[in-house]
């Protein structure tokens, strides 16, 4: 066993890892703010930044600084899980560079070129165009090199280190399906049908399903590291949860073949497992309320704690309760792409993926600051918490209120006309929805500063309170 | 045409089904935890609001005798799986104690 003060060279991967998700999300942020500003003053850098370029990049900012946190979170706990150094790090760090230098180019592509003819350069060079992997075909391409060099440094580690606990199983599972997962996504087809069956496999199937297995991978380890649970409970959990969240999440990719011109049985299959799918998320609830209080709230690490508590809250109402009230087809049909689905997007990510993020960040600077022991704790982090949660609410909130006006005055009264539209759009719980939303966001924005402030300070002042209870 | 009022309707249904099955979990858990029979009467409150707007979804005339039984299942899924639960983590803890006995 390494001694407890030292970093493993792969954990110190992990950090530049979130160094940069940690960017990232900062970016995700400012492209949002200027797009929902847009929503009040459309004519707001019209022709230079368009509002779709915008929400391309607010969108893919997220999805990759999400992916980036995960794979820290995996360089992270690897070594700790196999107790050696990981195999491949040489390759795992050129990745890194590699991953870097390409979201630079597809940013400043985004930015300076955003448009192209539809043809094969368009697709292999500027973007492949299809909603949330935009990407182009060769970033598409680096993307899945990059995850197969996770994959083999996982495995490969595993075997060198003989050690193939259950978790490590999943995970390597999991890692092999998100990769798998992504390579449908790159299929081009000018039948448009047959383009969105296959480009929901990559949507559907990593964020409702491969990330919810691996969110329960990482969520185990900062649980062992912050809670002290033991594996074996953890263990039986994840093959629980992995099973309940496949079981249902799988074939609950039918909700989105409603309305693309798929089979009328999807409307059955996508109806019954989506009505299904937050039975897992109603489930973590009990194992977190039950988990926490087995260990009376006591932990050393209050921050990560807390974090982890909300994920499983977060991830049962952003993907449970907003997803499940409007994924019945005969409800969705009405309600299918206004702002519901967009309160469910931010509420859903927030909580389930962004709270396990910040959770293991905070998990790693316990170790970093606090080698020698110690409680991680201080007041900066309490505020941003709080906030965090206010404003994703603050946000959430009008959005969903928005989404019902849409859904009534647009679809089910005005039957979905351009004046219909333009009825909904001008209404004013949509028109002052779109500021509340806008006022949270800049909220948002300023809990953003302050996380960014605790993580750089936090745990560098010793903490005078012996006491690790939560409450 | 469906009635506009009833798609606002079956939102807030499936809205407050949700919620109500999230809060009757979590107030059961912490009534199981905490052995307190008030958190569990309140937690069968949440599990009477649960079924009471599964039963406004079930109600609605857009839904077919399909829908209807699949909805019927899912408030019965529901009605369950907290106490499934509860059943499973307790094993979990119980056979950890255990091994961890000398």
């Amino acid at each position: 066993m390494k001694n407890p003060g030292i970093l493993y060279e792969s954990q110190k991967l992990a950090l530049w890892y979130w160094a940069l998700a940690v960017v990232l999300f900062g970016f995700q942020l400012i492209f949002g703010l200027i797009i929902s500003y847009q929503y009040l003053q459309p004519e707001f850098l019209h022709k230079i930044f368009n509002f779709s370029v915008g929400r391309l990049l607010h969108l893919n900012a997220m999805i990759l600084w999400l992916l980036f946190g995960f794979i820290g979170g995996i360089y992270w706990f690897l070594p700790l899980e196999t107790q050696r150094e990981i195999v491949g790090l040489f390759l795992g760090k050129m990745a890194f560079v590699l991953i870097a230098v390409a979201v630079g180019i597809v940013v400043g592509v985004f930015l300076l070129v955003q448009i192209g003819k539809a043809d094969w350069v368009t697709l292999w060079f500027i973007t492949e165009g299809r909603e949330y992997i935009e990407a182009p075909r060769w970033a598409d391409i680096g993307i899945v090199a990059v995850f197969s060099i996770i994959f083999f440094n996982v495995l490969a580690t595993i075997w060198k280190a003989q050690k193939l606990k259950g978790i490590l199983w999943v995970l390597t599972l999991d890692l092999l399906a998100i990769i798998g997962f992504y390579i449908a996504g790159m299929f081009f087809t000018p039948n448009i049908s047959v383009d969105q069956f296959w480009w929901w496999w990559v949507v559907h199937l990593w964020v409702e399903a491969t990330w919810e297995v691996l969110v329960g991978v990482l969520v185990a380890w900062v649980l062992m590291a912050v809670l002290d649970t033991p594996r074996k409970i953890l263990e039986g959990w994840l093959y629980l949860e992995v099973f309940l969240v496949f079981g249902t999440g799988i074939l609950g990719l039918g909700h989105h073949y409603f309305w693309i011109g798929a089979p009328e049985y999807w409307l059955g299959i996508g109806g019954f497992f989506s009505a299904l799918e937050p039975l897992p998320l109603v489930a973590m609830v009990v194992h977190a309320v039950y988990d926490a209080g087995m260990h009376r709230l006591t932990t050393t690490n209050k921050p990560a704690f807390f974090w982890i508590v909300f994920q499983s809250f977060g991830n049962f109402l952003g993907a449970g309760v907003w997803g499940f009230m409007h994924t019945l087809p005969q409800i969705n049909l009405y309600s299918h792409g206004t702002q519901i689905t967009a309160a469910h997007g931010h509420l859903a990510f927030f909580g389930a993926y962004v709270a396990t993020n910040i959770a293991m960040i905070y998990t790693a600077l316990q170790k970093i600051r606090l080698s020698k022991g110690g409680n991680l704790d201080g007041r900066l982090w309490r505020w941003t918490f709080v906030g965090f949660i206010l404003s994703i609410f603050g946000i959430t909130a009008p959005l969903t209120v928005a989404g019902f006006a849409q859904t009534f005055i647009e679809r089910a009264v005005g039957g979905s006309t351009w004046q219909a539209y333009i009825n909904g759009q001008l209404h004013p719980w949509v028109k002052e929805a779109m500021a509340w939303r806008f006022g949270f966001g800049i909220m948002f924005f300023i809990c953003y500063l302050m996380l960014v402030i605790d993580l750089c300070t936090i745990g560098k002042q010793p903490v005078d309170k012996e006491n690790t209870h939560c409450l | 045409m469906i009635n506009p009022q009833a798609v606002v309707t079956m939102l807030m249904a499936g809205l407050l089904f949700t919620l109500a099955a999230g809060l009757y979990a979590f107030f059961y858990a912490l009534g199981k935890f905490w052995k307190s029979f008030f958190l569990e009467l309140l937690s069968f409150l949440f599990a009477f609001l649960m079924v009471l707007s599964g039963f406004v979804l079930v109600a609605c005339p857009t839904f077919t005798l399909f829908w209807k039984l699949l909805l019927a299942v899912s408030i019965l899924a529901y009605l369950i799986i907290p106490r499934g639960m509860i059943w499973v983590v307790q094993k979990l803890h119980q056979k950890e104690k255990k091994e961890d006995l000398p």
